[in-house]
């Protein structure tokens, strides 16, 4: 990740919420900020001419399709898969959404060809992953909600979030090291 | 942006076996290098791998990415886009059905959101 992109990806989750007259620490629901980016959020099955078999395919619960994004004349669609638990799609949807925020370019896929080579851009994948995990944990609230004593299950249900994602931020974020060195700062 | 050939998936999957032999997975999977085993054993059920998997695999198996290339091509349909941007977030290693799926999908909704009907 380029330097000072965790900054700037807290500073976004919580400028985000202030757009939409939410508390910095208030839960960001994904549909939401798309809503606010204009950002088209469908199901396969609501595709215009899709087969049946197509669709089936890639709403199932065992298809390991989360999610796409596609530009098309300046606007976005997500494609997502809506078998996936809520927490799941919220998490896939956030995802996409930070790269979207982000400006990533996209990988190419052609569909002119049978089975194409899908190639990923690691440092992209490092800043969806930050700025989705932030829009929906920001750092600060996450911080405050384990200093009051919330556990990590309740830190997860309150954003809607998986407990992966809260560990995740946890970690990523270094806030159990700052607590702990705050609590030892307060015993003297 | 090159255009992509398909794979010889079921040769591919083939030479990876041989070549691990009698080798557990989690052990071939570290002998190539940032590849897991899933995705190792996945590669040889003939799921199409992602690019960077892909070519640790070739340097490992001592052949250039081109080997596994056919070269073979569809017709392309008049007036369709030849890339679509789309980026993906799923498992790296897709059966070649899902991948074909994913693709008509992804062509349709292009087409759709350019008529303006989504």
């Amino acid at each position: 990740m380029k330097r000072g992109f965790k900054t700037e990806a807290e500073r976004l989750s919580v400028g985000f919420r202030q757009k939409l007259g939410l508390l910095p620490a208030e839960a960001l629901p994904a549909r939401r900020l798309a809503e606010h980016l204009q950002v088209v959020l469908l199901v396969p099955e609501a595709i215009p001419g899709i087969k049946q078999g197509d669709a089936r395919l890639l709403s199932r619960m065992s298809t390991p399709f989360s999610a796409a994004v596609l530009p098309v004349d300046g606007r976005h669609l997500i494609i997502h898969n809506p078998s996936h638990s809520d927490a799941r799609q919220e998490s896939d949807l956030m995802h996409e959404l930070a790269h979207i925020i982000c400006g990533h370019k996209a990988t190419g896929v052609d569909t002119s060809l049978g089975a194409p080579l899908l190639a990923y851009d690691r440092r992209h994948e490092e800043e969806a992953n930050y700025l989705g995990g932030s829009l929906q944990v920001p750092r600060e609230a996450l911080m405050k909600k384990l200093l009051r004593g919330m556990t990590r299950d309740q830190i997860a249900e309150f954003y809607g979030a998986s407990l992966d994602l809260v560990k995740y931020r946890i970690n990523i974020t270094g806030a159990e090291r700052q607590i702990m060195r705050w609590r030892r700062n307060q015993q003297g | 942006m090159s255009k992509f050939s398909e794979i010889d998936l079921k040769r591919f999957a083939a030479q990876v076996k041989t070549r691990r032999g009698d080798m557990w997975l989690r052990a071939a999977a570290t002998e190539i290098g940032e590849v897991s085993a899933p995705t190792l054993s996945r590669v040889e059920q003939e799921s199409v791998p992602d690019l960077d998997t892909y070519i640790r695999i070739c340097r490992w198996l001592g052949k250039s990415p081109e080997e596994f290339m056919t070269g073979k091509k569809r017709l392309k349909e008049e007036g369709t886009p030849e890339f679509i941007e789309a980026h993906l977030r799923a498992d790296k290693t897709l059966s070649s059905d899902t991948i074909e799926a994913l693709s008509r999908m992804v062509h349709l909704a292009y087409d759709a959101a350019k008529k303006g009907k989504i």
